[in-house]
């Protein structure tokens, strides 16, 4: 354990925060619809203008080609300066096109990385279906080989920004060989004929994401990505990256709403009525409780990423990041609700009782809690299997 | 700030050579013997540590210490929490910090936690305290909120020993004039960082012993460890440790820059002794019937992390200390 930052990244960092600061969106990031994804496209446009988009992807596509420490730089210089989430960007930038890098063709990296950098075209996922969530290698959706082309039927949901992807990662089956063995990782074009979108609104009101439904849906095999029936190994490195550096962003921003609950209960009344609410002493040991397993959290990623400078594929480990991050955004903002009392049953003044209800999706989306702790169990700490 | 947390190979190196040192000289099992409770396996084993050059670790070379930092130190800490080593080894390697360095690294001299019964508002009056396996030792450590005093072990005279909860530690209760308490107070954050690295040390001993009962214990014919329910209870005491640890050694890399965060330190120790406890006690659920017996030592784990987790004003103290750090 020792401080590594040299004086050049210690540059690299000044740098990044004087354009930030100039250049951060100052109009509020739409809530959704088109709006939020035009909003999220031209955001990343003028980073990649700058030269400030894909730090550790490669030169040849678009990438700055620098290292996993710039990289990690930015993403804590882009929260502290409290720019927009990646939103309808995400996908691409941290799921399909560090997955390209590492197992996509050289064509397949040419058409589809510039793209995404130059936020020209908006990526979605496809790995759940209805009838498979956690057991996602139960997975039915199948895709049969006619020609130079596969044809998909089935369904997926859970697609975030599905209505307006131009490109999907999907998974399908490919062949009767069991479970994990018979599936393939391709790359969906979202305009294809056969495609149907339904919106799916979610308990906090909001439209992110939807079902998607093929019939007949011809991909032509090019697009597979890896192996035909070797999806399995990619998707498992696709959902490494998902916990990856991309999720310091996330964490400097649950750190900031942290700051500003402690901020909050310096200003209003405490249950006594006659002091401010950090005064009682309830309410600040959980405030202290919670600040200290904000830092927590940020330090087992330190640690995480700490690990991947040295042995690039990220593990299993990630798993205790991501269930410590899904438990405590739902604690902290459970905590604000209690905190701010009636004016928390307001919508449309703070916007605390939006990201309360939004807070439920952390412990869901990407692996649930329950899954996280399988996985932690059987591989972080070699538990075995329960018996079928 | 970019900091690496993984250990160097120096502080590699150090962490294995001290934890081999305690496997083979210091097992869990020692306490299997009553002769060794106190603290009494440690002090037959003193001169070795020293040797080994853990008292002086993170003291200058112009002191009479090794010259590394508080990162190297918490390797060792978080060693002696796994096999749950007498307090009296942190204790020490603060007093290095604080008195004559050169004797404490040698192994000559030896310090002891004074912790105070009640509340410390300062040092005007006469302070009550618990001392932990302080017999023979140079000098007292008394650690509290607004800070730590070393004193010399003469002003806490005639101890009367009383029954610890935890029986492997030497308990007495003695009172400190206000008079040795001269010194100005040195601030904890040392003693922080060091009892958060044994806390975590001990919340991942804890975690070990319970993952490998869950393998081989079998019930309805399969090992335990396949159920969900032990499974996700091993999950949490990962997450636990691996939070507390994490945290630990990022408030060490930052304590040596000079602009550390205030409360990271205090927030280290929150989490690892919440971790401590909670793990102790999971693991006492682990092991069923057996983890609730004399014989198991699991038992130890729990009793050691009560003892400890009150040193430096206990959970209360640090969520204020937490807080005062916020602007």
């Amino acid at each position: 354990m020792r401080i590594i930052e040299t004086r050049e990244e210690a540059g690299f960092r000044a740098e990044v925060r004087e354009w930030l600061v100039a250049n951060v969106p100052r109009e509020p990031r739409p809530h959704e619809g088109l709006a939020q994804r035009d909003f999220d496209c031209a955001w990343q446009r003028c980073q990649y203008e700058a030269g400030w988009a894909g730090i550790s992807w490669p030169r040849e596509y678009g990438g700055r080609g620098l290292s996993l420490t710039e990289q990690l730089i930015w993403h804590e210089e882009y929260s502290r300066a409290g720019a927009p989430p990646s939103g309808a960007m995400f996908i691409g930038l941290s799921h399909g096109g560090p997955t390209l890098i590492v197992k996509g063709s050289d064509a397949q990296k040419a058409r589809y990385l510039p793209g995404i950098l130059k936020g020209e075209e908006v990526w979605c996922q496809g790995f759940s279906e209805p009838g498979a969530g956690s057991d996602l290698a139960s997975l039915r959706t199948t895709a049969e080989i006619d020609g130079d082309d596969l044809v998909v039927n089935g369904s997926k949901i859970w697609t975030t920004y599905g209505i307006f992807a131009d490109f999907q990662e999907l998974l399908v089956r490919t062949s009767d060989k069991p479970r994990h063995k018979g599936i393939s990782w391709v790359i969906c074009d979202m305009k294809s004929p056969g495609i149907e979108i339904r919106p799916i609104k979610a308990m906090s009101g909001l439209t992110h994401f939807c079902q998607v439904f093929y019939d007949d849906v011809r991909i032509p095999l090019a697009n597979v990505v890896g192996e035909i029936d070797g999806g399995w190994g990619v998707a498992m490195a696709t959902l490494g990256f998902e916990r990856g550096t991309a999720s310091v962003a996330h964490q400097i921003e649950l750190a900031r709403t942290m700051d500003h609950l402690v901020a909050l209960a310096r200003e209003i009344p405490g249950p006594s009525g006659e002091s401010v609410a950090i005064a009682d002493a309830a309410i600040a040991a959980e405030l202290a409780t919670l600040k200290a397993e904000v830092a927590a959290l940020q330090a087992m990623t330190a640690m995480s990423i700490s690990r991947n400078m040295r042995e690039a594929i990220p593990g299993a480990e990630g798993n205790l990041v991501a269930l410590q991050f899904g438990q405590l955004v739902r604690r902290i903002h459970a905590f604000a609700f209690t905190l701010l009392g009636p004016e928390a049953l307001e919508r449309g003044g703070t916007d605390w009782p939006l990201q309360y209800l939004e807070s439920f999706k952390w412990g869901i989306g990407g692996g649930t809690l329950e899954i996280r702790r399988n996985t932690i169990g059987e591989r972080v700490l070699g538990l075995p299997k329960a018996k079928g | 700030m970019i900091v690496d947390l993984m250990p160097t190979d120096d502080q590699a190196m150090i962490a294995d050579s001290v934890g081999a040192f305690f496997a083979d000289r210091l097992p869990v099992e020692r306490f299997r013997d009553p002769a060794n409770w106190y603290g009494a396996a440690e002090m037959s084993a003193w001169s070795g540590l020293a040797e080994l050059g853990i008292f002086g670790l993170g003291v200058s070379a112009e002191r009479g210490g090794v010259g590394y930092a508080v990162a190297e130190e918490v390797m060792v800490a978080s060693a002696a929490g796994r096999f749950l080593i007498s307090p009296t080894l942190i204790a020490t390697m603060i007093a290095a910090h604080l008195g004559d360095a050169g004797a404490y690294a040698a192994g000559t001299k030896r310090a002891a936690f004074a912790n105070p019964l009640r509340p410390f508002i300062g040092a005007n009056a006469p302070v009550d305290v618990h001392l932990i396996d302080a017999g023979g030792a140079d000098a007292l450590l008394l650690a509290t909120p607004l800070g730590a005093w070393l004193v010399p072990g003469s002003a806490a005279p005639d101890p009367s020993p009383v029954i610890g909860m935890d029986e492997t530690v030497g308990l007495s209760r003695a009172t400190i004039a206000p008079e040795a308490i001269v010194a100005p107070a040195s601030d904890f954050a040392r003693g922080e960082l060091l009892l958060a690295a044994y806390l975590s040390g001990l919340s991942r001993a804890a975690l070990d012993m319970a993952v490998e009962y869950a393998k081989v214990r079998e019930q309805f014919g399969q090992p335990i460890g396949a159920f969900q329910a032990i499974k996700h209870a091993c999950a949490d005491m990962a997450l636990r440790t691996k939070g507390a640890f994490s945290q630990t050694c990022y408030a060490a890399a930052r304590a040596g820059t000079g602009d550390p965060e205030p409360g990271e330190a205090a927030c280290a120790l929150l989490l690892a002794g919440e971790a401590a406890l909670e793990n102790s006690r999971a693991n006492i659920q682990i092991h069923g019937g057996m983890g609730f017996t004399d014989e198991s030592p699991a038992h130890h784990f729990l009793k050691r992390a009560q003892t400890l987790v009150l040193l430096g004003g206990g959970k209360h103290a640090l969520q204020r200390r937490i807080l005062e750090g916020v602007a």
